[in-house]
């Protein structure tokens, strides 16, 4: 737990007393709460929501008492200025920033299930900026920088660990890319090198970095800020945020269809259209903007605009061991054998690999996914070969050609996306939703996300990340 | 893990086959517009339903075949294939 | 042709008593012909003596003549040269392997997906696969009752599909002959 100041350590262990299984039950625990005596506070510009701090929780651990809702439960209303679907961290963050910087505040988030249950809850966690063009390498370092003051900002603890990012090479044109991307990252002032198989092992001494290995660690790709980060707590903090400033979040209320006028497609829909709003299963939301916060689900609502996106949806899967005492120190990718691993705080270890390879919206996991895991683990580190795995799942990912997302307006006056975030989309929640706000607000695309344009595809104007973004994520 | 029906394998595991994505058709390069071509290259309708995809048997016959999947669940329907049984002795 | 020299290395010991056998018969004359005509009226799937040969119908499109360099030519008299055929001698672009003994299917379920029970894959059948991740032809070919199986892969991969098998093969008795 080396990342956690004492306070916390001993909110959790007040917590195993109270028989809460996970350390961040707390927050799970508040959100799933029934609305008792919620009371509507909105703040204002620059307040934060209050602080989960140690002396609050002896406190209410002394007195027995329970705690308030993480967001307020209110009625859905028949109007907003603007409707977000998706209520994953790009939804939430987009809304939060809404409020924060531009004062627009009259925003609903709707979620066919509950907040978190799309890739946000799902991924692996993984924060960089290493990331292989001009434009991928800002973009992404904004969302780094905005992690790093995220605890401060939120007033919740995301727990981000900038441990280190190594993605190892294990052959030449592999080591190339390394270098290329090192160099790419330099002139940008981001902290990456390439690094040689014994300074890799310096870093991770648990690494088989032997030139008789099936797969001999060639180099790697050093990217000291990179890390891992809480992402449950990323969610809570972004959901809380927007909901104190007086954005409504609205679980299990699914848009069904996405009303336009004027469009050259049936109903109206299509180019040269506009949205006037959404069709819920509880009933009709008029809008005059609709954001795509969807993901995976992300061409299902843009073909209810009548918008057509260069995206298809394949499950991304993930698995967890059972908890030992922690020794790996850094994130370690492997590009040539297809996975990855960082170990949590709490001891396991969390695999992940490369996309599923056929489309589908299915979030079951596979043998096929476990035994190629295995098998690539043990060549990098024969010493887990005892450690059993708890847990795997599976989340919907939204593949577009080129690994970068789609982002900004559509043919369809009022209709934006934010989607097209793959498997690296987690860690750009926090710059896509700023940036996303500010388009919003000033109806032009913010020059951070202009290369993300929809229409890069028509141009010909791709923004090709495969080889920083396939199974590093 | 899924069984993809080759219409000349029989039922494989997809691990030894290639999905190649929608069936889709193939604009002619001399009279397409760059934006149709374009589109040709990178627009998919990617339902949430029964769709006709191309798959290829790499492992094991080494043809192209198209046949219609759900992808909300991953069933397949009406698959022009043989038995699970394999020749045998002449 | 070059005289055949297998480049697989066995530096194992051979078990004349052991239970299952593995052996390197690289050296075996290989005939592929691909073709749009039907060719010995095997469909894909079937395979079939030809004098001292065995024709495979290793593809739907695709036959494997296998034998002595004499007999494969013998065999080879029977090619319907029609339509559009081609005749490619494979003898040194593949490695190909005998597994022999009452468990070898069971050797072969753990790294391939092919249902091997005689029900599914009686004495003759011939299909195409991957095992151990590499991508085979595989025969059943049963020697004097006793079930056998020839498996062929690209020559570059052999010794590791060799290695592979007697891995797998540890827990069967597994020897090389
Ligand atoms: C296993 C796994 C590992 C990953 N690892 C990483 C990683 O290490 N680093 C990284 O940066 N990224 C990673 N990712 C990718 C990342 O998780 C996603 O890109 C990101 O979470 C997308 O966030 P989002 O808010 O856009 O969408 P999501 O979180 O998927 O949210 C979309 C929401 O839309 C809702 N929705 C769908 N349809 C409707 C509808 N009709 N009406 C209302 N609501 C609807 C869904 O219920 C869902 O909650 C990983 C993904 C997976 C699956
Ligand atoms: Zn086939």
């Amino acid at each position: 737990m080396a990342n956690l100041s004492i306070g916390e350590g001993f909110i959790f262990t007040l917590l195993r007393l109270r028989n809460y299984v996970e350390p961040m039950g707390l927050l799970n625990d508040v959100a799933s709460r029934g609305a008792s005596g919620a009371k509507k506070i909105v703040g204002s510009r620059g307040s934060k929501p209050p602080r989960y701090s140690a002396a609050g929780l002896i406190a209410k651990g002394l007195r027995g008492e329970s705690w308030p809702r993480v967001w307020r439960d209110v009625p859905l209303r028949s109007a907003y200025d603007v409707i977000i679907v998706g209520g994953g961290v790009h939804g939430l963050a987009t809304a939060y920033y809404l409020a924060t910087n531009h004062g627009i505040t009259n925003v609903a988030v709707l979620d066919k299930a509950y907040l978190g249950s799309g890739g946000s809850g799902r991924n692996t966690a993984i924060v960089r900026s290493n990331y292989l063009t001009p434009e991928g390498v800002a973009f992404y370092d904004r969302s780094l920088a905005l992690y790093n003051s995220m605890t401060d900002d939120l007033n919740i603890n995301v727990m981000f660990s900038e441990r280190g990012h190594l993605t190892l090479a294990h052959s030449d044109s592999a080591l190339r890319t390394m270098h290329w991307r090192a160099e790419v990252n330099k002139l940008q002032n981001i902290d990456s090198s390439v690094i040689d198989p014994q300074q890799v092992k310096e870093i991770v001494p648990s690494l088989n970095v032997s030139s008789d290995a099936h797969h001999p660690i060639a180099g790697a790709l050093y990217h000291p800020p990179g890390g891992i980060i809480r992402h449950d707590a990323v969610v809570w903090g972004y959901a809380r945020g927007a909901d104190h400033h007086g954005v409504e979040m609205h679980q299990k209320t699914e848009v069904l269809d996405i009303v336009c006028t004027g469009g050259e497609g049936p109903d109206g829909k299509g180019r040269g259209g506009k949205v006037t709003g959404v069709r819920t299963n509880r009933g009709d939301v008029s809008a005059p903007i609709v954001v795509n916060c969807t993901a995976g689900w992300a061409t299902l609502i843009s073909d209810m605009a009548g918008v057509r996106l260069p995206i298809t949806t394949q499950p991304l899967q993930a698995a967890v061991t059972e908890p030992v005492k922690v020794f790996l120190p850094a994130v370690v990718v492997s590009g040539s054998l297809h996975v990855y691993v960082s170990q949590t705080d709490r001891g396991e270890l969390v695999f992940g690999a490369a996309v599923d390879p056929f489309t589908n919206y299915n979030v079951r996991g596979s043998l096929d996914f476990t035994e190629g895991l295995a098998g690539h683990i043990l060549e990098l580190m024969p010493g887990v070969s005892k450690m059993r795995l708890l847990r795997q799942w599976a989340g919907l990912c939204d593949m577009t050609p080129d690994y970068s997302p789609v982002m900004g307006f559509t043919p369809v006056d009022g209709f934006l996306c934010d989607v097209g975030w793959g498997t690296y989309g987690f860690k750009a929640g926090p710059v896509a939703g700023e940036q996303m706000a500010e388009c919003i607000a000033t109806q032009r695309t913010p020059k951070l996300i202009e290369a993300f344009k929809l229409g890069r595809f028509e141009a010909g104007r791709l923004v090709g990340e495969k080889g920083a973004a396939a199974v590093g994520h | 893990m899924l069984l993809v029906p080759c219409p000349y394998c029989g039922p494989r595991n997809s691990s030894d086959l290639r999905h190649v994505g929608e069936a889709i058709s193939r604009p002619d390069p001399n009279a397409a517009s760059p934006e149709q071509w374009r589109s040709y290259l990178y627009l998919r309708d990617n339902v949430a339903d029964w769709n006709v995809e191309t798959w290829y048997c790499t492992r094991g016959c080494r043809k192209y075949f198209k046949v219609e999947r759900n992808t909300a669940t991953n069933e397949f329907r009406d698959p022009p294939m043989p038995g699970n049984k394999i020749g045998g002795k002449a | 042709m070059p005289e055949f020299e297998s480049a697989i290395i066995k530096t194992y010991a051979p078990n004349p008593g052991a239970s299952m056998f593995l052996s390197d018969e690289s050296a075996t004359t290989k005939l592929l012909v691909r073709s749009d005509q039907a060719q010995f009226g095997l469909v894909f799937g079937a395979s079939s003596a030809v004098g001292e040969a065995l024709i495979c119908a290793t593809r739907p499109d695709e036959w494997l003549i296998l034998g002595s360099e004499p007999a494969v030519d013998a065999a080879a008299a029977g090619i319907d040269s029609g339509g559009f055929t081609n005749v490619i001698p494979f003898t040194h672009g593949r490695s190909l392997f005998r597994l022999t003994g009452a468990h070898a299917a069971g050797l072969l379920e753990k790294i391939c997906g092919i249902d091997w029970s005689d029900a599914m894959t009686p004495e003759g059948a011939v299909t195409s696969a991957s095992v151990a991740l590499t991508t085979c032809d595989i025969i059943r070919h049963d020697r004097n009752g006793i079930r056998s199986y020839l498996l062929m892969c690209d020559r570059s991969f052999g010794q590791y599909l060799f290695d592979a098998l007697l891995d797998a093969g540890d827990e069967f008795g597994i020897s090389v002959e």
